[in-house]
This record gives C-alpha cells, structure tokens and sequence, in this order.
C-alpha cells in the first residue's frame, strides 16, 4: 500500500483568523431556543406510551359480538408473567369505556384463563412462553400485542416496535384474521408493516 | 426538495457562504418559535391520538437510548432508515453526512477528516473503525478502511454508531478522534431471502444475497455481496500534461472490484462472527513514482476475521468472554518510473495477523453503581512488510516485528445527585513498543431537564507508532507514542416532539504528532513532530415529523487550528455545513431524499488552496413499492460540481479532482419470511 514518498512533507504558511463571530452568534441562538423550550414534555416512559397505544388498539378492534354477553360486561386488558408497565395499564385505562365496554385489568401470573381476556400483553421477558401462550389461546378472539423481534414470527398480532426513540408497531393480519378479529382501517394505516 | 432539483439558479446560490447563513439563520429563528409554542399538558396518555402518541419520543432502559443521551461523549446513530432513504452506498457515504465529518479520496481509499483533522498521507489510523465491537483497523498500516474496501456491504449494516472525542480509555490506540462502530444486522431483521441488484454510470455494478433466519435452532445471517466499476474512462492530470506521459490522460485505469461474505451465527449466549472482504482497485494518478497510465499499478487489500464471544447475565452482572482472529494482507503491484532508465516492476506485500482474547463484566453495585471491567490482550504475532524489485531482485524493506498489547479497562457511572452523574473511565496499555500508556476520561453530565442535557468531558488518549511506521522506511529512528488531550462541552435540548437541537465545542492538543519528516524521497522518515492545536464547535438540529419527513442540518466551526508550524493544517476546512432532508413523497412509499454537504477551502501540502464547494446528492426510495420490492434511484453530484480533494506526499498532484454526476438504481427483493 505505502512505499517510500517521493517528497517530504513540506511546512504550511497559512493565514490564521481571529475567533469566528458566527459560530458564536449560532451558540447564542441554541442557547435561547434551549431556554424557551424547555416546557415541552413531549417524551414521556416508554409504558405510559404503550398503555395508551394499547387503549387505542383495543378502540380500533372488533371483537365477535357473541363474546361479549351484554353491553355492560367489561374489556379486559391482560398482562402475564410480570407486569411490565408496574401499575400504568391498571391507571390509563380503568374508569374509561371502549367501545361501549368498561375497561378492565387483569394480571395473570399463568397460562390460564386466557379466554376471559380480550387484549393480551406479552412482554419480552414471557417470549420463551410464548408457544404454549400460542397454544393456549387455540383461535380464541385474543387480541395479542408484543413487544419482542420474533413476536408475529411466533403468532402474535400486534408488535410494538421502537424507531428513533419512537414507537411504531407492526401486524400479523393474518393472525387476527384467523382468530376473527378485524382491525380498523386507522389502525392499519398506521402499522409500518403488515403481514397478510 | 423538487425545486431545487428543477433550479439550477439554486445550484449557483448554494455555492455562495451567503445562501448557508439564510439557511442557518432562517431555520434557527424557525426552532426560536417552535420552542415558543405553547406545550400542550396531558397526563393522560390515552386522551391523545395515535399519532400523537407515535410522534412522542420514549425513554426506556434500552441501550440504544443511552447510548445518545447519557453516553459519556457526543454521539450520532445513523439507522438503517436513514441509510435506505439516503441511498447510500458505502461506509464512506454514510459518514459523509455526519456532523463534522468529511471524506477525501484519491482514487485509492477514502481517508476520513473529524473535526479538522485529516492528514495528508494519513490512512485514518486517529480513528477507531470496529463491526460489532471488533477492532477493524489492521495490524500493519492500522488504517480504517470505509470506501469499498471496507469488509462490509452496506445492505449488511443496521446502523453505525459515531462516537465523537477520545475513548482510548475503552479501546486504547487509535480511539483518538472518533469511534466508528458499524452494527450488522439481525438474522431475524433479514428474516429470509433478500437480493439486491443495482448498477450506475461508469459501468458499476453490484450485486447481493443475504439470508437470514433460523436453521437447527441457531439464529444464521450469511451474506455475500459483489461490486465491480470500471471507474472513469478518462482522468486528465496536467501534473502528467506531457507526450512521454500520454499528455496528462489516465484511460481505464481507474477500475475498482470488490466482494465480501459475512456470516453471523448465534445460538443461546454464544454468537459467530465470521467475514472476509477482498478489493482491487487499478490507480490513476501514478501515485509513488509509478509509470503513468500504466494498468499495471494496483492495489488489493483483502481484511477478514473470526469472533466468537459468550455472554450471560447472572444476577446483576453480565459476563462476556470472546476471542478472535484477524488477518489483513496488502499486496501492491506497481511498474516504477526510473526515466531516462527503463520502469522496474515493484511489489509491495503487508500482512498482518492477530489473535486476542477479551474478558468484560457489566455489573451494578448497590442497585446505584454500574461498573464495567475488562481485561483485553492481542497478540499482532505477524506483522510482515516487503517491498521488492522484482527484476533485479532487490530489497527496500523486509519486516516482521510481531507485537502485542495487553490492558486492563475498567468504566463507572456514579450518580452524584439525581441530576448529575460522573462516568469516569480509565485504561492501562502494555505495548513493548511504548511501554506503559494511561489513559484516563472523565465526563460530567447534568440534565437540567428531561430536554436538556449539559456534558462536559476531559480525556487523554493515544496512537503508538504502528509497524508501517517504525520499520517500514530504511534508516527510521524510534518513535514516541502521540498523545492527545480533549476538552469538550456538549449541550442537547429536545425543543418539542419534533425537534432536537445540539452544540458541542471541543479542544484537542496533540503532542509528539507522528508525521512524515522534512527529508526527501528514500531518505525519508518518520517523526515525532510536536505539537498540533485544533478546537471548534459544531451546532446541529434535527427534525422528525410523524408524516416521516426527517431532517438535519449541521454546521461546524473550526476556529483553531494550528499544525506543528503554528500553521493551517492541510486538508483541514474551517467551515462544515450539511443538509439531510428526507420527504415522503408518496404516503409512506416513496421517499424524496436530498443530502448536501459545504465544505470550505481547504490547504494542500505544498501550500496551496483547494476551493470550497457544496454537493447535492440525491435519492429516490421506493420503500415496497410492490409486496416484495425496494427500489432505490440516486443521483451523486447533482450539479455536476467540479471539485477536488487534497493530495498526499505520494502524489505529483497538488489535488485529486472528485467524480462529476453520476447516476445509480438498485432493487431489492424479498423472498419468504414477514
């Protein structure tokens, strides 16, 4: 690659400038804007957002109508294994209606009583269960959100997934297909992929 | 964007210093207002919208995050969203938008300038080049190599992780400027079949199949990709204007062929890391006394490496364990201009080869403390260079001094109050060849807010003489390792959900700078040549907009800089400015993709002006366009812009003329998996 130079490294003369005004003048004005702008709180921890993705999932489904028994019986959010949010699913979502149903937490320790879910959480630490989840479920009209890379690889729905500290989320069509459950076209739209 | 495509009365104005302090000025009173706004207040999530929601930026535990706000430098992720849109084709043109950073080429290999640094006749080696964590810079020349010879196809890479300052306190030499960690992909990101065909003006082609999914259980990526150009058809050189040297015209001689495979295999805690990379590239400009126009001068590197680590979580500490192999081989040919006498046909061979071992535990003490600790030794047991006439057989070098380095590293993060924490980090290398260097940084970083952040950091670090250096040229002294110390101050404000702004100054002081001597042609040695004196600022703001409009707009300010003389450095601009703006231009399908780059005049070695010039490049990316299908259509050069890059010792050339528009389209299919 490198062999003997034919010249030698000559010295430079250059003209040297005193200190540049505008990158100064450009300091000040981030410095200002850092001072206006510090009210925003447009970031927020990274469950809160997902409680409240997961109340607009449940908004933008529709479940079979045979599974709710009357107008009355609730939605039920449920979590296994953990609870990843600690606590923020049960406060953004309780006390609030969708679709004409009271909302309501469950946190189910076990792979049982699925069937009285209808929107079930899985977190990363509750993939390697993922397959008896999966299972259990059997073509239930569970809506199964995740947030792990082979989570729709595995069956599940809805995976959360996060882009320039974002979060975007993608759909297995064809597994809610399949357990009879229809997305709205808003929800749609907005999935960065979906798989058909 | 389209405008400016249309007008070319917008090329001749972006030539103009002017046009970028409207630009710069108008944007900064724009963020004035946004941050002006009045903030909206929920603290019920669930009462916003999705969009809404999906515009918010969330802060998690994941490493990701931390790494760009709380890491202890300043650091930019170039993802491979932004890879995809930008139409990018090597590691070079990726880093080519970063902040700060600029590419020269010769014709040969791209050299890497951060923050105003960027010797003439320097193959990068102020600049830690790793893939997943492993070193890349070889044993011999230690030369970052990121045009086409970097082992890597660009379809490989998730994203490229730029940390800025010294860090040779976690990586000992060469982590001197900036650390440049490319990230590949996951075999479950790939998730099946993918081929890529494209090809380009000046006859390019390339070409590449990756797979990636689950085969008996082990998570498998295997990639293979080829590139070949036959590089521009004529290159005039008035330096060579003469009729013994085809009156200044290079003809295909500029032809450049590489290929690489990457395989990555992982399986519960173990994961396999194996790649290879191979490129052929002919020179043009007759570099090093070589017979101009002559297709016989070439130039081949071929980098590869094997990486096998564990790791395993027990309790509050992560445990990793890996060993590697590297092997790096240079073998130049060359037919030597000896005038009135008849050329000699000279070879030029390297090949350097190591083997290493690293032990790291992540720990958390008192639920408070993280700790990371490690040992790393590397053995660079063969370090061979030859440089020979062939006929008569003569010798100019014949080396192989083996080396190694061994260190301990360890690195804590101390909250102090809920505010500000202190990361203080500190390395001891063991070189037989530099004895003993201590490398110690420490940052201070204060969050005033959740948007704003305030670092402040100092660190020492080093470069020991590589082998190329010590034993390469006949007659050269012992050389000192070059040590460089950094002060750096960083502010970053998140101005709304949109919007990020960053400042970031910083003072480097390099002592003992190791450079070509004084002396002519054969004679020639290496230096410790004193003391090199560079400090600047670099503002930059970024936008990101839930229709997925995305842009950044950098500039940087060096407005010190002194070389050993006390004078301008070569290729060293004073001025850096870039734009990287990024439009849907069909729902989330197409993307209209303009990135542009200002760099001001800039000095060569034999003291003379290279003028300043602005770039536009610009992509077109059709992001499933059909089911299976990526398409992606980029211009280079947009308005055709006649500039030039600095030329080293080794040329006759004062500077290297750059390649005017060139046009390039690729598709992407996928088979199987999502």
């Amino acid at each position: 690659m490198q062999r003997p130079l034919p010249t030698g490294r000559r010295l430079l003369r250059g003209k040297r400038r005193p200190i540049w005004i505008q990158g100064f003048t450009i300091m000040a004005l981030l410095l200002a804007m850092g001072q206006r702008a510090q009210a925003a709180p447009e970031s927020a921890n990274e469950y809160s957002v997902k409680a409240a993705f997961l109340f607009h999932f449940a908004q933008l489904t529709t479940w079979p109508p045979r599974i709710f028994t009357s107008t009355g019986s609730p939605l039920v959010f449920c979590t296994i294994g953990k609870d990843p949010f600690g606590g923020v699913l049960d406060s953004a979502v309780e006390n609030k209606i969708v679709q004409g149903h009271p909302a309501k937490v469950l946190h189910l320790k076990q792979v049982i009583g699925l069937e009285g879910c209808h929107l079930l959480f899985i977190g990363t630490q509750e993939m390697p269960r993922m397959p008896a989840i999966i299972a259990a479920l059997h073509g239930l009209p569970v809506l199964t959100v995740g947030e792990a890379d082979e989570f729709l690889k595995q069956g599940g729905m809805i995976d959360f997934r996060s882009q320039d500290d974002r979060l975007r989320f993608d759909v297995n069509l064809e597994a809610a297909q399949s357990s009879n459950l229809a997305f709205s076209s808003t929800l749609l739209s907005l999935a960065r992929t979906i798989t058909r | 964007m389209q405008a400016s495509a249309s007008s070319t009365g917008l090329s001749s104005l972006m030539h103009r210093p002017a046009f970028w302090r409207v630009i710069f000025s108008s944007a900064a009173l724009l963020l004035l207002f946004c941050g002006a706004l009045p903030a909206q207040d929920s603290s019920d999530l669930t009462d916003r919208s999705l969009q809404d929601l999906m515009n918010m930026k969330v802060y998690s535990a994941s490493r990701y995050s931390q790494l760009v706000s709380e890491a202890p430098a300043s650091v930019t992720v170039i993802s491979r969203d932004q890879i995809e849109r930008g139409g990018y084709r090597t590691l070079a043109d990726i880093l080519r938008s970063v902040r700060g950073f600029y590419i020269s080429y010769d014709r040969q290999y791209s050299y890497l300038g951060v923050r105003g640094f960027s010797d003439s006749g320097d193959y990068n080696t102020r600049v830690l080049l790793m893939v997943d964590g492993h070193r890349m810079n070889d044993a011999i020349y230690e030369q970052a190599m990121i045009g086409t010879e970097f082992v890597l196809d660009v379809g490989t890479i998730e994203r490229v992780e730029i940390t800025r300052g010294p860090s040779s306190s976690l990586y000992g030499t060469n982590a001197v400027f900036a650390v440049v960690n490319v990230i590949t992909r996951n075999a479950s990101d790939v998730s099946g079949l993918e081929v890529e065909g494209g090809a380009g003006t000046l006859n390019t082609y390339r070409g590449r199949i990756t797979y990636g999914g689950t085969v008996a259980g082990v998570n498998a990526l295997l990639s293979g990709a080829f590139y070949g150009s036959r590089g521009n058809k004529r290159l005039y050189y008035p330096e060579y204007d003469s009729p013994v040297t085809n009156n200044g015209i290079a003809r295909d001689v500029d032809d450049d062929q590489a290929w690489n495979l990457l395989a990555t295999l992982s399986i519960r805690g173990f994961r396999f890391q194996a790649a290879y990379s191979d490129r052929d590239k002919g020179d043009p400009t007759g570099s090093f006394a070589d017979v101009f126009n002559n297709p016989w001068n070439r130039e081949r590197d071929a980098r590869g490496y094997l990486d096998l680590r564990y790791e395993r979580t027990i309790g509050e500490t992560t445990l990793m364990a890996r060993t590697y192999y590297d092997r790096y081989v240079n073998d130049g040919q060359f037919l030597q201009d000896y005038s009135p006498d008849p050329p000699v046909f000279n070879r030029d061979f390297g090949r350097g080869e190591s083997w290493g071992a690293e032990f790291q535990a992540i720990s958390t003490l008192r639920n408070r403390y993280k700790v990371v600790s490690g040992f790393e030794y590397r053995n660079d047991f063969r370090q061979e260079m030859l440089n020979y006439n062939v006929d008569p057989l003569s010798y100019y070098t014949k080396s192989d001094h083996p080396s190694f380095v061994a260190a301990p590293y360890i690195e804590a993060e101390i909250p102090l109050t809920s505010r500000l924490s202190l990361a203080p980090s500190l390395r001891a290398d063991y070189n037989p060849r530099v004895n003993w260097m201590v490398s110690p940084r420490a940052a201070l970083n204060y969050r005033f807010t959740d948007k704003t952040r305030a670092k402040l950091i100092y660190g020492e670090s080093f470069r020991s003489p590589n082998s190329y250096e010590l034993y390469y040229l006949e007659g050269q002294q012992p050389l000192h390792a070059e040590r460089i110390a950094t002060w750096e101050g960083d502010f970053e404000q998140e101005l709304d959900s949109h919007l990020s702004a960053s400042l970031s100054a910083f003072y480097n002081k390099t002592n003992h700078f190791i450079a070509m001597g004084e002396d002519d042609f054969w004679g020639s040695q290496f230096v410790n040549e004193g003391q090199q004196k560079l400090a600047g600022v670099e503002t930059e703001m970024r936008g990101h907009w839930l229709n997925g409009t995305a842009a950044t707009l950098s500039y940087s300010n060096d407005f010190e800089q002194r070389d050993v003389s006390g004078a301008v450095p070569e290729n060293s601009p004073k001025h850096i400015a870039k734009l990287y703006l990024s439009v849907p231009v069909f729902h989330q399908k197409l993307f209209a993709t303009m990135d542009a780059q200002y760099l001001s005049h800039r000095m060569t070695i034999h003291d003379e002006r290279v003028s300043s010039y602005v770039v536009v490049n610009l992509t077109l990316f059709g992001k499933q366009i059909r089911k299976d299908l990526d398409l992606t259509f980029r211009v280079d050069n947009l308005f055709n812009k006649r500039y030039s890059d600095p030329a080293a010792q080794q040329h006759l050339q004062n500077a290297i003329p750059q390649d005017g528009r060139t046009v390039s389209g690729k598709l992407l299919w996928r088979f199987g998996g999502k």
